[in-house]
């Protein structure tokens, strides 16, 4: 009986182990992606706030577009698309972030969905907590890889 | 008497073509004064202004070798290189470097026979020309350079050209095929590999991209 028991005991102390072990891994690599994705909003080169999407569709990504291409100073809005950037920011598809505001970098996209654009979690602010795309140069990481 | 003797107007010719007139009758000077001569020149060239044609000046742009710490920007135990570049003369600069698509990898794997472990996740590598930097690297006060000089503007026309066909092409490597391998990549496609010292624990240096 006492045999059994040992039998059993090992196994599941071992498993015990695994999973804490695991748990532990899974923690510690949540912190790190907290951290290596941290990043934050930048002054364009003559200030005020930076434009992020805050909707996949077609009409924002247009504008969104416009605004990296054709406006780098992004503070004001897009040239060719000014109509439509003033009626997606009235209703909240687009919004603007302050310099400063905490983001975190999910993906920089390169070829599917938002092409070009970074894809954000706002991290500080009105829109914390929201997922959005940006412009690339409209913020920096605060660590980098090799 | 006419101090200069030679031609029909007391002129003598120089050994390249132009020639000297008297000064004007009463003139305090015995010499005579040369004659402006503009000399038709190839391009590339221009008149010195005593009728030679010499070469014209290249217009030089600064390029800058810089590191700074890998995950703690402050703490230089693996790091991470760049480039500050002048477009143009005395313009300010930019920033061309590279970096990891995600910040995490999924998963990392080390297979049999490989010296190194695999990383898949990171995605592709994302190469970027910005005045910030992607890394903040134009304000990171802990940024060091480790070499600097000025070279042609079109060589730094090339370093951003093959930043730009880099942006996208190759997965990302780790510790290898990384941010250091980019710069070594675009500085061995100008001729300039050999002439910049490896920053101290970069990782990655020494691998060469084929830039498309």
């Amino acid at each position: 009986m006492q045999g059994a028991f040992r039998a059993v005991r090992y196994p599941v102390k071992a498993l015990a182990w695994l999973s804490a072990a695991a748990l532990a891994a899974a923690a510690l690599a949540a912190v790190l992606s907290y951290y290596m994705e941290s990043g934050e909003i930048i002054s364009p080169p003559r200030g005020g706030p930076a434009t992020i999407a805050l909707l996949d569709r077609p009409d924002v990504r247009l504008v969104m577009y416009d605004i990296c291409r054709q406006n780098p100073s992004r503070e004001e809005p897009p040239r060719v698309l000014a109509r439509e950037y003033s009626d997606l920011l009235a209703s909240g598809a687009i919004a603007k972030l302050a310099a400063g505001t905490r983001v975190s970098v999910l993906s920089r996209d390169i070829g599917a969905g938002m092409s070009g654009l970074w894809s954000i979690k706002v991290r500080s602010g009105p829109w914390s907590g929201r997922r959005g795309w940006t412009c690339p140069g409209s913020l920096v990481l605060l660590h980098a890889y090799p | 008497m006419n101090p200069c003797q030679g031609d029909e107007n007391g002129c003598s010719p120089t050994p390249w073509g132009n020639d000297f007139v008297p000064l004007a009758p009463g003139g305090a000077s015995l010499f005579c004064q040369a004659l402006p001569v503009v000399a038709v020149c190839p391009a590339g060239t221009h008149d010195d202004g005593n009728g030679r044609c010499v070469a014209n000046a290249v217009p030089q742009c600064r390029v800058e070798v810089g590191y700074q710490g890998a995950i703690i920007p402050s703490q230089s135990a693996v790091n991470h290189s760049y480039l500050y570049v002048q477009p143009s003369p005395g313009s300010p600069f930019e920033v061309l470097d590279a970096g990891p698509q995600r910040a995490i990898p999924y998963v990392i794997l080390r297979p049999r026979g490989l010296p190194r472990p695999m990383y898949v996740g990171f995605g592709k590598m994302v190469t970027d020309v910005s005045a910030q930097g992607m890394y903040q690297e134009a304000t990171n006060p802990a940024s060091t350079v480790t070499w600097a000089q000025y070279e042609p503007c079109w060589l730094v026309a090339k370093l951003i050209s093959d930043t730009e066909a880099l942006n996208g092409v190759y997965d990302y490597g780790g510790l290898s095929y990384n941010s250091n391998s980019f710069v070594y990549t675009v500085l061995w496609d100008v001729g300039l590999s050999n002439a910049v010292h490896q920053p101290a624990r970069t990782p990655g240096w020494g691998d060469l991209f084929l830039i498309p």
